[in-house]
């Protein structure tokens, strides 16, 4: 038997997959900024954590990434993909593309995935809690109902978020994303 | 009454379900590997499972040392010789096996001889003292019996140790789901068989009994639809999930009348351990029942669920559940026949089996033995 014959592989990367979750991490990096502003319970949330907070969520092994922290002054800020020497107090690493693919069509909610084992938490699981509950209202804010349905634990009520307040914020968030 | 005196171990990480084949580069650089030697066969080669193993490996770290897809149905030691050549000519550090029966086998050999140093056949007489080099082990649905178990087999050797566990077992609807409804049925068999003689033993393993009762309840709730639709991906999933619980069950117990003997016909006469162990099973639970021994009354919870077991008077549960199990082993008759004689296995044969069996595994009798085969021989 000729062992020449069965080759090394080297497996080829998922490119296209690769640019729709940078572009998806960029929205969601953004968002998050502008509902910290907008929206008061992401506001109490972030209040609540620590001024040094700076997360790090990424897609296991070679990205793409996305850093969200607070500043001295307790404000918000969408730090970019890149790793500028940050030092991370919470890391949400999500185990492959396909996991994170899933995770960002909405095909399965962010309670889901971490109930399959598809994301590893590094930091303080109660700040891991409060981020998740952050990205929840997000996404409620980013998606229109029949899909934020699919993405989120639980749609909120009328009486959690009237309509009112839920178009208001949608106009401002993505206002403030895509702006400045 | 909570038995103190047990062991229980259970060494695999079991990744199962949709987009579980992904996971495979994260675990292999968990176990400090990078280069993983991928074992398989043309069979499934042919089928492009191959094909998405690699493309399961895409945008990762990972080198695929080499993709052997030609292992043969016997894990001769010249196979094992060969890869071991090749796994270490390439500089792999890990394998992936994917398939069943004699794949994993390979794989598990060769991983003892690249892990000791040394050659097949000492293997069968080394005790394994360390781990061995990392395993992943990605099931299809025509499981033999004892794949994911802490045993190996290899030309006529079964070696037995708690390093020879997969250190990850994958088990994706892609994968499983292109078996045949004959596999289907033997990957059960097997699996029910191993799953009832783990929970049948005189001194209970309350954790072993859990790992055995979970393969039940999946095999009763999903063998039928999985039979009529083998590409079922819940069924197909469930049925291998249920031969890893199955053969950690199997590892933690002491061997069975029908493991024995199953395993002796199997190597004289290449039929299935499935085929084989699904006539012992039936003649045995048949024998149990007229003694009333051996089948416990907690197997129609297992079974059932709590509705019926509470519903059935205490004194009938055994009978039940033994019905239960026959309607089970029944959706399987259109591929496995009743009776060894339906085999043509011939009758000269069985005291040859029993004597070798007796040998082989001392814990019954040749005359039990041979008591069985009579039985399933020509039972009606």
């Amino acid at each position: 038997m000729n062992i020449l014959y069965y080759p090394q592989v080297k497996p080829k990367k998922k490119l296209i997959k690769r640019i729709y979750i940078a572009i998806m991490l960029w929205i969601v990096g953004r968002a998050i900024q502008a509902a910290s502003k907008v929206d008061s319970d992401v506001k109490d949330e972030f209040a609540k954590l620590n001024n040094n907070f700076c997360l790090k969520m990424w897609i296991w092994p070679n990205g793409p990434s996305m850093y969200v922290g607070k500043t001295n002054n307790g404000k918000v800020k969408y730090l970019g993909w890149k790793d500028k020497g940050y030092k991370p107090t919470l890391t949400m690493t999500i185990k492959n593309i396909e996991a994170a693919m899933l995770l960002f069509t909405f095909r399965e909610s962010t309670a889901i995935a971490t109930a399959r084992n598809r994301l590893v938490v590094d930091g303080d699981l109660p700040d891991a809690c409060a981020f998740v509950r952050i990205l929840n209202i997000v996404e409620v804010y980013l998606l229109p109902k029949i899909i934020a349905k699919l993405a989120v634990k639980r749609y909120p009520k009328w009486s959690q978020m009237a309509p009112s307040r839920k178009h208001f914020g949608r106009i401002t968030i993505y206002v403030r994303a895509f702006t400045f | 009454m909570i038995p103190y005196n047990f062991t229980f171990l259970s060494h695999p990480k079991i990744c199962s379900g949709l987009k579980a084949l992904e996971v495979i580069p994260f675990e292999l650089e968990s176990l400090n590997a990078c280069k993983p030697l991928i074992i398989t066969s043309e069979k499934w080669s042919r089928k492009k499972l191959t094909k998405t193993i690699v493309k399961a490996l895409y945008d990762s770290n990972i080198v695929i040392g080499a993709l052997f897809d030609n292992a043969p149905a016997r894990p001769s030691s010249t196979i094992i010789n060969v890869l071991s050549k090749l796994y270490r000519e390439r500089g792999c550090d890990s394998i992936v096996a994917v398939g069943a029966g004699s794949i994993v086998n390979i794989a598990k050999s060769v991983n003892m001889v690249v892990s000791l140093k040394t050659e097949i056949l000492e293997c069968a007489a080394t005790t394994l003292s360390a781990p061995l080099k990392p395993f992943i082990c990605v099931p299809t649905a025509d499981c033999e019996g004892g794949e994911m178990a802490a045993m190996a087999t290899f030309e006529r050797f079964t070696k037995k140790s708690d390093y020879l566990y997969p250190d990850v077992i994958v088990i994706d609807p892609r994968i499983t789901n292109n078996a045949t409804s004959e596999e289907i049925a033997n990957c059960a068999l097997t699996s029910l068989s191993h799953a009832i003689e783990a929970c049948s033993i005189d001194t209970p393993n309350p954790i072993n009994d859990a790992y055995a009762h979970t393969a039940l309840q999946l095999i009763y709730q999903y063998l039928p639809k999985t039979i009529k639709k083998p590409c079922h991906n819940d069924g197909s999933v469930a049925i291998v999930n249920a031969a890893a619980c199955a053969d950690t069950a199997f590892s933690n117990a002491p061997e069975g009348i029908i493991h024995s003997l199953a395993s002796i016909i199997v190597q004289d006469t290449n039929y299935k351990p499935g085929t084989i162990m699904g006539i012992l099973l039936r003649t045995s639970l048949n024998a149990k029942l007229a003694t009333k021994q051996g089948i416990r009354p907690e197997l129609l919870l297992a079974l059932a669920g709590i509705d019926t077991y509470a519903k059935t008077k205490e004194n009938e549960r055994q009978k039940v559940a033994y019905d239960y199990l026959i309607k089970c082993i029944a959706t399987t008759s259109r591929y496995i026949p009743s009776t060894l004689k339906k085999l043509t296995i011939s009758h000269d044969k069985l005291k040859e089996y029993a004597k070798e069996a007796a040998a082989k595994n001392r814990d019954y009798k040749e005359k039990e033995y041979a008591e069985l085969l009579a039985k399933a021989w020509e039972s009606k």
